[in-house]
């Protein structure tokens, strides 16, 4: 992608750029962020892209979530387990732990609690996110804005927890934090009666199981294999940190941050693996429909799990995962989960994403966020493996396993 | 029309016979090119051997094949304070070496002949840059080709910063920005953060690539010295990259 030329005809002269805004529709990911909000108050049109050699719609760049986190589910716009809801009016009844947060335990976290999830219809109550100077921790704080490229690779502070509410470390290091700006966001759950996962009982009892020992693990295999930097699978990579797609002939490859993974969805019509081999981030098919990519995922090993709250599929979960295209800054993604063996009925995860506008980061020097600074982003190495995790394998109070 | 076709097949077989000439001569082997003429390495390629176990001559141990050095030098040209520590992570290998006790990302140039794992180069005709994708730890490196310097300032990165150029037909990639705590392989042979790697990638034929790498890491070593690798290509009829997620931890006791 040449973005570098599209930038500079994009500069032209104000006489132009309403020329060259028609005209290039397909590379409206270098004009200006406020793009999509002009383009809020235009009746939707399709999306007519620009497509490569190979007839697919172009697509390349970095992605974000709207909402970050992969704590809750159910209400996902932080990092913690706990779906903790804002300070002020609780949510309505049949929301999100309408209830409100229980008391703090002596060691400060609060209990987990699961509730019924948010409707679509929740986006209330968006304080803007304090900012964080920090420019080695996150480009864009605002997690509803940019989406911040992580750090530079200095190896340390991916140790232990992810950044954003991550858990601590196994060993209980946490260094001292700003109180958390709780927040309320649309269930990831979009499809069932009460937008939670519709888990058979034996299936829920596990969750519960390790949501209650998240903090505390007693076995270690009560640890989110997250937190050793382990992959976090197919479905669950979206909500943390950002997506660059690339596109080549027959091809779709997802380069994730904030870990080193990656995803090659294959548009050949070549047979999926064996379902006896398994992989963490499972075996993708995929084809176009119009501006929306349907990719058929199996060999799931299921080791990631779906959330820090304990939740889970089993490895003999099937997914069809849409990413519908709406334009060129947008999509929408829904993966279905079908998996009999531990859930009642088959269900939808579903977020949106957006077009990841960066400052600071990647190469791109401190200042406005432009279509220039767009053009000059580079993902860098957020690297994150075992070998970080502080103190080593071994965990207080578990058997040592050396 | 006959005649046209006479004069057809008569071209064709001249060309054949031109063809069957230059494949007895010494030119160069007929190699994949992209649209824009450069050599197109896209493919899942390979190293075999045992560099990943010591990039010199050693004979066979109890975990390690023989094997013959793939050092052009023969041997890596340590200063003495330097081959002091080389022979100490030589003693602790079994627990030191970060691939294998850590599982940490292996570093440049490292990441090619990890356990002989394969990868796949991904290039676009005119590209901004090369991506590369590891089946080893999921791991990933953006080469850029777009003439872009390496970023300012010394940056700690276990795969460091790759940057791209083209010398004739050779992809010449110079990479900086490495931290310490980085095996070259599992002898212990090791690099700091001060370590400048120039890999040059170029075609044999279609399916080979000569994989040749400089070293250079003035506080370790008394001058530059050079890897030589093959790289093979994949042929088998859907051959795809799996996942070879290293484990530091009994990940199938605890999580089974």
């Amino acid at each position: 992608m040449n973005k570098q030329q599209i930038s500079q005809t994009v500069r032209l002269s104000i006489g132009m750029v309403l020329v060259v805004a028609i005209c290039t529709h397909g590379f409206a990911q270098t004009a200006s962020p406020s793009l999509p909000t002009a383009k809020a108050n235009i009746p939707p049109k399709p999306w007519k892209p620009k497509l490569l050699s190979d007839g697919q719609p172009d697509v390349q760049g970095t992605w974000t979530t709207v909402y970050y986190g992969m704590g809750c589910l159910t209400n996902p716009t932080n990092g913690d387990v706990n779906c903790v809801p804002p300070p002020g009016p609780r949510p309505a009844a049949g929301t999100s732990n309408a209830g409100g947060p229980p008391p703090a335990g002596p060691d400060g976290h609060v209990a987990g609690q699961r509730g019924n999830g948010n409707p679509p219809g929740v986006v209330n109550g968006q304080p803007p996110a304090p900012e964080r100077g920090n420019r080695a921790q996150r480009g864009a704080a605002d997690q509803a804005g940019a989406g911040g490229q992580g750090a530079r690779g200095d190896g340390q502070r991916v140790a232990g927890g992810q950044g954003d509410g991550a858990a601590p470390g196994p060993g209980g290091q946490r260094a001292a934090r700003g109180p958390r700006m709780a927040r309320n966001a649309p269930s990831r759950i979009v499809d069932t009666d009460n937008y939670d996962i519709p888990y058979t009982p034996e299936a829920l009892a596990h969750e519960q199981d390790l949501f209650a020992h998240y903090y505390a693990p007693a076995r270690y295999g009560d640890i989110d294999p997250q937190q050793r930097c382990w992959p976090l699978g197919a479905v669950r990579q979206f909500t943390w940190h950002d997506v660059t797609i690339e596109q080549f002939p027959g091809y779709v490859v997802l380069v994730y941050s904030g870990s080193e993974v990656y995803r090659i969805i294959y548009l050949d019509n070549r047979p999926h693996i064996d379902s006896a081999l398994k992989l963490w981030m499972g075996d993708s098919r995929g084809h176009w429909e119009g501006t929306t990519l349907v990719v058929d995922t199996t060999s799931n090993n299921a080791k990631g799990r779906l959330s820090r709250a304990g939740d889970f599929s089993s490895d003999k979960v099937h997914h069809v995962e849409r990413f519908k295209f709406t334009d060129a800054d947008h999509f929408r993604y829904e993966a279905t989960f079908d998996d009999p063996s531990v859930y009642t009925k088959p269900w939808t995860f579903g977020f949106d994403e957006k077009r990841g506008y960066f400052g600071g980061d990647g190469g791109v020097p401190d200042g406005p966020v432009t279509e220039e600074t767009q053009s000059k982003f580079e993902l860098w190495e957020e690297a994150c493996h075992e070998g970080l995790i502080p103190g080593g394998n071994d965990v207080p109070g578990l058997e040592s396993i050396n | 029309m006959s005649f046209r076709k006479n004069i057809c097949f008569t071209f064709i077989a001249g060309a054949v016979l031109v063809v069957a000439a230059a494949g007895q001569s010494a030119r160069p082997a007929a190699i994949p090119r992209l649209a824009d003429r450069k050599p197109n390495f896209n493919g899942i390629w390979q190293t075999i051997g045992s560099a990943d176990m010591d990039l010199q001559d050693h004979v066979a141990d109890r975990t390690t094949p023989a094997s013959q050095s793939v050092v052009e030098e023969k041997e890596i040209p340590y200063l003495p304070e330097a081959l002091k520590k080389r022979q100490d992570n030589f003693e602790k290998r079994r627990t030191d070496d970060p691939e294998f006790a850590k599982c940490n990302l292996p570093g440049v140039p490292r990441i090619t002949y990890a356990r002989n794992l394969p990868f796949q180069i991904f290039q676009l005709p005119k590209g901004d840059k090369i991506t590369v994708l590891y089946e080893y730890a999921e791991a990933h490196r953006f080469i850029y080709t777009n003439g872009t310097p390496h970023p300012p300032g010394h940056i700690n990165w276990y795969l460091g910063d790759s940057r791209g150029k083209w010398e004739g037909d050779t992809l010449v990639v110079d990479s900086v920005d490495f931290l310490d705590d980085i095996w070259l392989d599992h002898a212990g042979d090791y690099i700091d953060q001060n370590l400048h790697v120039i890999e040059r990638f170029k075609f044999i034929d279609a399916d080979h690539i000569d994989y040749k790498v400089e070293i250079d890491d003035p506080k370790i070593y008394s001058k530059p010295w050079h890897i030589d690798l093959i790289l093979y290509r994949h042929k088998e009829k859907n051959f795809q990259l799996l996942d070879y997620v290293c484990y530091a931890f009994p990940i199938d006791k605890y999580y089974p």
